[in-house]
Formats: structure tokens, sequence, C-alpha cells
């Protein structure tokens, strides 16, 4: 009921306004935006704004100055729409600053559209955007965020009640470290061997193969890859020994 | 010494009068150029909303 009584007493004040306008009883500069600041400069009139903007390619710095700061009110308006979002206003203005930068700085005169128009959508998608990527950091949290203290006065970090299996994440580091030392102890050893190796163990992505199977490969009998196999591990477990 | 105006962004000094000036405070064609290009997930986008809003808003107006 509120909500509608307000839509009312708007309607009524734009009827009066644009009566009085109309009966020359008032300048454009006079009508400010409804809550806005009175430290901000006027929004231009029509007339102004199509001689601004029909100035605006030529890179004036002035005239792009005059359409930000008579535009300023615009990125108020627009700002205090998103108080209740949790993020300061001073920030949201700030940000709907930079929005009105870029409008100006891209605006197209000759798309036929009016540059607040523009501004307004720019401004807004601004922070718009700037309420996603902050919904975005929100939802993240780091394994370091205490969650309590206990007696002792020790802080009790998500990370410390965070489940795994055992020694999950450990596991994966030692195995990479082991990938690590079978690669470089598999320079040692000659092309046959590591040839061997590669396909016995399926190293490097390759499929695993049987002994037998190597055999054929590289024509030579099953029991002598096994014999070579034997020794080529032993020796890999000795050089990894050395490095560790 | 320099008389020039002060950029609120990068802090430089121009004589040149080359960019834009919001309510008194000065930023300089480079900065506004940045600004422009500037996406909101950029690590400068937060310094340059600082310094509009510590230089042009807090200071001014709010």
């Amino acid at each position: 009921m509120k909500y509608k009584v307000s839509n009312i007493k708007s309607f009524i004040l734009f009827k009066c306004i644009n009566l009085l306008k109309k009966y020359n009883m008032i300048e454009y500069e006079d009508i400010l935006y409804m809550g806005g600041n009175d430290a901000l400069p006027p929004p231009l009139s029509k007339e102004e704004e199509i001689k601004l903007v029909a100035q605006l390619k030529d890179g004036d710095n002035s005239v792009r100055t005059i359409l930000i700061e008579r535009n300023l009110r615009l990125v108020v308006y627009i700002a205090r729409k998103f108080e209740n979002t949790g993020v300061c206003v001073e920030d949201l203005i700030s940000i709907g600053t930079i929005g009105l930068i870029k409008a100006v700085n891209t605006f197209d005169p000759d798309k036929k559209i009016k540059l607040a128009t523009y501004a307004s959508r720019c401004i807004e998608n601004e922070i718009l955007m700037y309420l996603r990527r902050n919904s975005k950091i929100r939802s993240e949290i780091s394994f370091d965020e205490p969650l309590n203290i206990d007696w002792d006065g020790n802080e009790l970090l998500l990370s410390d009640i965070l489940g795994t299996d055992n020694d999950l994440i450990f596991h994966y580091i030692e195995d990479e470290v082991d990938k690590q030392l079978l690669s470089i102890a598999m320079t040692k050893l000659n092309s046959r061997e590591k040839r061997i190796m590669e396909l016995r163990f399926g190293l490097y992505g390759e499929g695993e193969k049987t002994q037998k199977e190597v055999a054929d490969m590289l024509g030579i009998s099953q029991s002598y890859i096994s014999r070579l196999e034997k020794r080529i591990i032993k020796r890999l477990k000795k050089e990894i020994t050395k490095m560790v | 010494m320099e008389t020039g105006e002060k950029c609120i962004i990068c802090g430089s000094v121009s004589d040149s009068l080359e960019g834009i000036n919001i309510l008194g405070k000065f930023i300089c064609t480079e900065c506004e150029r940045s600004i422009v290009d500037c996406n909101i997930d950029k690590v400068e986008y937060d310094r340059y909303k600082e310094s509009i809003k510590e230089n042009i808003w807090e200071d001014n107006v709010l």
C-alpha cells in the first residue's frame, strides 16, 4: 500500500513539473533528482546535451568533463537503488562513476539514443557486475578460516575439521615424487632396458604388456625378459636409493 | 617546480591538461583510457574505485 501511495505521489509530482515547464514557470536546470545531492552540478538541458554530444567526437576533454559532471546525479540516483545489497553507498557511487566514464567515452551519437539512457545502462551494468563478482568472492572460503577458539586459545581452522581419506594428499605428493625419481633413474638405463620397462609397466601413457608380448615385440625369449626385468628393477631401486 | 594538475589515479602531474576533471579532481588521459578498458575482474579495478571514492566522493560530496 505504501508503495502505491509513493507511486501516486511521484506521478502527481511529475505532472506538476511538466505543467510548470509547459508554462515556463521553471527552468530545466531547476529540476533535480529526487533525493539528489545539491552539491552536484545540475543535469544538462536537452539543447545543451545535443550541442555537447555533437562535439564529443572531436575528443575535447572539456566536453567529456561536462558530460560526466552533469550526469553525476544520475550515478547517485542509480547507486542508491542498490543500497540494500550490503555494499556501502560510497563504493556503489564510485563504481557508478567508472560506469559513467566508460559511457561517455564509448557513447556513439550516431546511434540516436540519449546519453542519459546509455549512461544509465552502463552505470547499472557496472554496479551489477561488481555485485556479481563480490557474491562470487563471498561464496569462496579459505581453509585457514578460523571457526572457533579452544580453551587454550588456539584457533580452530576450517582445515582442522575437513575430513579426507587417510593421507590422501600425502599419497598424491609422494606418488609425484616417486614418478620424478623413477624418471631420473630411467635415464641411467640403455635404450633397450628403457623400452622393456616402458612396455612392461605402461610408462608414459602406454598400456602394460605381458612378458610374453614384450618378448615377441623385441624378438627375444620370455625367460630372458624375466631375467632382464629383475635386473633392471634392482638397478632402478639402487639409483633411487642413491638419490633419496 | 611542477605546477600542473595531479592525477588522482597515477599521481603524475600534467601541465597539458590532457584529461578530465571531475568535481575539481583531475584524471589524466592515460588513466582515463585505462579505466575505460579496465574489466571488473582486473586487479587494478579496485585501485581505480578506491581513488575515485577517496578523492572525488569522500572529499567533495558524501
